[in-house]
């Protein structure tokens, strides 16, 4: 018995072409940029999106690295929230952001502002106050510790001159933390002012001269005018220099090794310790989780504070 | 026109060029040692100029003229970033064939299945001489009966002291007890208010290491007769009298006696303190006559060691550098070669004298470049003591480094920092 197929539309169509359907295809520019993009994308997976989902499944195993991951549950963060030393260095991050953010960002702002004014020798002092981004963390903190240093330090022997006693600047837990946000703000003010002239080189000219002629004073001018019109950039700026500090390690490295009392070890020298010193590799990666999760937390609330609010 | 490329053709080939490329990049095996076509790889942290002239100009051309067809790349690098470096090079299958480690790393590397065991080799071989290596410098090396390196140096510590300052004190010989120790140290203090001009005795530098303060703690503690972990390493021994006597009288120095202080005095560069005539007295190696050599020679006939002092025992520490044959190298026999060459007398005595190193073997005690001095460190030898055989000592140092700390700072009394420590340190134990 014959059975007569019934015939669909598309059979009934002219037979497709496909090798000319491919060529096409390949021809199109939405093909060939999906080829260029393919090389960005698999690294960007492989270098960064990878190791974010690895770490988090690291986390909750134990690795020592000679021995395949095995499942330990939450240990890893219980460990975080009651070891005594990685509590404390989750108080000395934030201390460190708190202390090194608003300063180092104000700083850069007025430092930006008074460098975009037409002033004789404008140009050499913006490479002066970037030349501290090209230098190497190394370079600067061998630097820093010179002019730190209690017997043979430059800071010392200034204070010296006009009768203050030398300081222990980097031994003193007093005093530790409050040297390394020094080292990190003179570090980070070229880049942050940069950004800063760009933004302001983006305020239209316009609006200064209205409140002028308004008899707004150049104070006037910078905090009311000025300063909301850079809101978003302040909010860049915070936010990366938040980053920043959350990952300064070769600072720490250099120059307290996260001592003395552990007044200077951070989240991101606890995290170095446990994989490199001790191989807990379980360990590093829950507390690098929870400095994401602060980070996240951080930038959310200078979202919030700082957002344009006739945007938002 | 035909065989012309147009530039939509050209970006498609760039493009699809170069993901083939990158697959292919990823698909690549990581390179594993290759000892077996006698390319050698050896990793050097003990860097100095003096060591890379000694071994880009004599020990491996050496090697490669006995060894026809062989060649070493040697991978220069320094303590800082050495235990990153060879972490993630066990991780990545990219080991060097051959590497040097410190003194903690032997019980490490046979925990890890890092090292290969060299017994077998070390048996067979007629002609190596093991038995030229201290008993101590042997078993330092020999894990639960597997010799897993061969050591290279050992960094013995002695009391070094200035001589004209003791001199002018009034003592014309240097202290072989703690009391006549503290009496020197009292007399040579020279304070201005506050400030030390001169340390008695230096303990520490003030650099932000927090390895600085129990590396010479643990030598007091070995004075005192003390132990750092019990014999069978599964309990910390801090707490025990005899360690505390060791923290109590440090802390004496430091608070009740003045004699030193804390943070201690920073070195100047390369100078260190006493070499700087800044202390009068400094547990320290050989390292001492070097740079006293280099950069203060004229306090070579002024600094002196003298054998280790008597608290409860005479006794000093000793850390052992050693090579380790990767676990990974490709052909252990051949990397084995390559160790046993660098290690054997000739060439242990143009390593050894190139940096001043303390050699491990006893037929180099008389080398040419031994001076008198360093004789005096090598006669330190017998009263050593090494780490003990803990692979995870580094993480059981760190509560050590916290609690002194507060102990030397007053903040503590020594009895409740050696509690904590020991309390902290057995709490890492109970968790491995």
């Amino acid at each position: 018995m014959s059975v007569a197929l019934k015939r669909s539309p598309l059979t009934d169509s002219a037979p497709v072409d496909w090798r000319q359907r491919i060529y096409q295809v390949m021809n199109s520019q939405a093909f060939v940029a999906l080829l260029f993009l393919l090389l960005p994308v698999a690294l960007l997976a492989a270098l960064k999106i990878w190791p974010v989902f690895y770490n988090l499944y690291l986390s909750f195993t134990r690795y020592e690295l000679f021995e395949p991951p095995r499942f330990y549950g939450l240990k890893n963060y219980s460990y975080v929230f009651t070891n005594s030393t990685v509590r404390q260095s989750i108080f000395n991050t934030l201390l460190f952001t708190i202390e090194a953010v608003p300063i180092g960002t104000a700083l850069a702002l007025v430092i930006a502002k008074l460098l975009n004014q037409s002033i004789r020798g404008r140009v050499f002092l913006r490479t002066l106050y970037y030349l501290p981004v090209v230098s190497s963390v190394v370079v600067s903190a061998m630097i820093w510790r010179w002019i730190y240093s209690p017997q043979h330090g430059l800071l010392n022997h200034l204070l010296g001159t006009v009768g203050i006693p030398p300081q222990n600047w980097l031994n003193d837990p007093n005093l530790a933390l409050i040297s390394l946000v020094i080292v990190t703000i003179w570090g980070s003010i070229g880049s942050n002012m940069v950004i800063f002239l760009a933004g302001l080189q983006d305020i239209p000219r316009d609006i200064i001269e209205a409140a002028r002629v308004d008899g707004a004073n150049a104070l006037q001018n910078f905090l009311l005018i000025t300063v909301p019109l850079l809101r978003p950039v302040i909010l860049f700026v915070v936010v990366t220099f938040t980053i920043s500090i959350f990952r300064n390690f070769g600072l720490i490295f250099m120059l307290t090794q996260g001592g003395p009392f552990n007044r200077t070890n951070t989240m991101v020298w606890e995290v170095y310790q446990n994989v490199f010193g001790y191989l807990r590799f379980g360990r590093g990666a829950a507390i690098s989780v929870v400095m994401l999760l602060i980070v996240l937390v951080l930038t959310m609330i200078s979202f919030r504070v700082l957002r344009d609010r006739q945007g938002a | 026109m035909a065989g012309k490329l147009s530039r939509r053709d050209f970006l498609r080939i760039a493009a699809a060029s170069s993901t083939v490329a990158s697959v292919a990049l990823i698909g690549v095996r990581p390179i594993a040692a290759q000892a077996d076509a006698g390319q050698f790889s050896l990793a050097m942290v003990d860097w100095s100029d003096p060591v890379q002239t000694a071994f880009e100009e004599t020990i491996i051309p050496r090697f490669m003229e006995e060894n026809p067809g062989a060649s070493v790349t040697v991978n220069w690098t320094n303590w800082g970033r050495y235990n990153e470096e060879m972490t993630t090079a066990f991780a990545s299958g990219v080991t060097p064939d051959v590497f040097q480690g410190g003194a903690v790393w032997a019980p490490q590397m046979a925990r890890r299945n890092w090292a290969v065991p060299l017994n077998d080799f070390i048996n067979a071989d007629e002609e190596w001489d093991w038995d030229d290596f201290p008993a101590g410098l042997q078993a330092d090396v020999t894990i639960r009966g597997n010799i897993v390196a061969v050591p290279y140096r050992q960094d013995l510590r002695t009391l070094w002291y200035n001589k004209e300052m003791l001199a002018e004190a009034g003592f014309d010989d240097p202290p072989t007890t703690w009391d006549e120790f503290l009496a020197v140290a009292q007399a040579t203090t020279v304070r201005d208010g506050d400030a030390f001009d001169v340390e008695g005795y230096h303990f520490s530098d003030a650099s932000g290491n927090w390895q600085r303060d129990w590396q010479p703690f643990l030598m007091w503690v070995h004075m005192a007769d003390g132990q750092f972990l019990s014999d069978d390493l599964t309990a910390c021994a801090l707490d025990q009298p005899k360690a505390l006597e060791a923290l109590e009288f440090l802390v004496a120095l430091v608070q009740e006696h003045e004699v030193t202080s804390y943070p201690g005095l920073d070195p100047q560069g390369d100078l260190n303190v006493l070499a700087g005539r800044n202390a009068a007295m400094q547990l320290s190696s050989a390292d001492m006559e070097r740079v006293i050599n280099l950069y203060a020679p004229d306090e070579q006939e002024t600094i002196y060691p003298t054998l280790p002092l008597t608290g409860n025992v005479q006794a000093t520490h000793s850390w052992v550098n050693k090579f380790f044959v990767s676990s990974q190298t490709s052909d252990a026999a051949a990397s084995w070669g390559l160790l046993r060459f660098m290690t054997r007398q000739d060439m242990l005595e143009v390593y050894s004298a190139s940096n001043n190193n303390t050699p491990p073997r006893l037929s180099l005690l008389d080398a040419e470049y031994m001076s008198e001095k360093h004789k005096i460190v090598l006669e330190s030898a017998v009263y050593a003591r090494t780490f003990p055989q803990h692979h995870n000592l580094i993480a059981l140092f760190r509560p050590i480094a916290a609690e002194l700390e507060q102990a030397l700072s007053g903040i503590k009394a020594p009895a409740d920092a050696l509690a904590d420590a020991t309390s902290a340190i057995n709490e890492i134990l109970a968790d491995e």
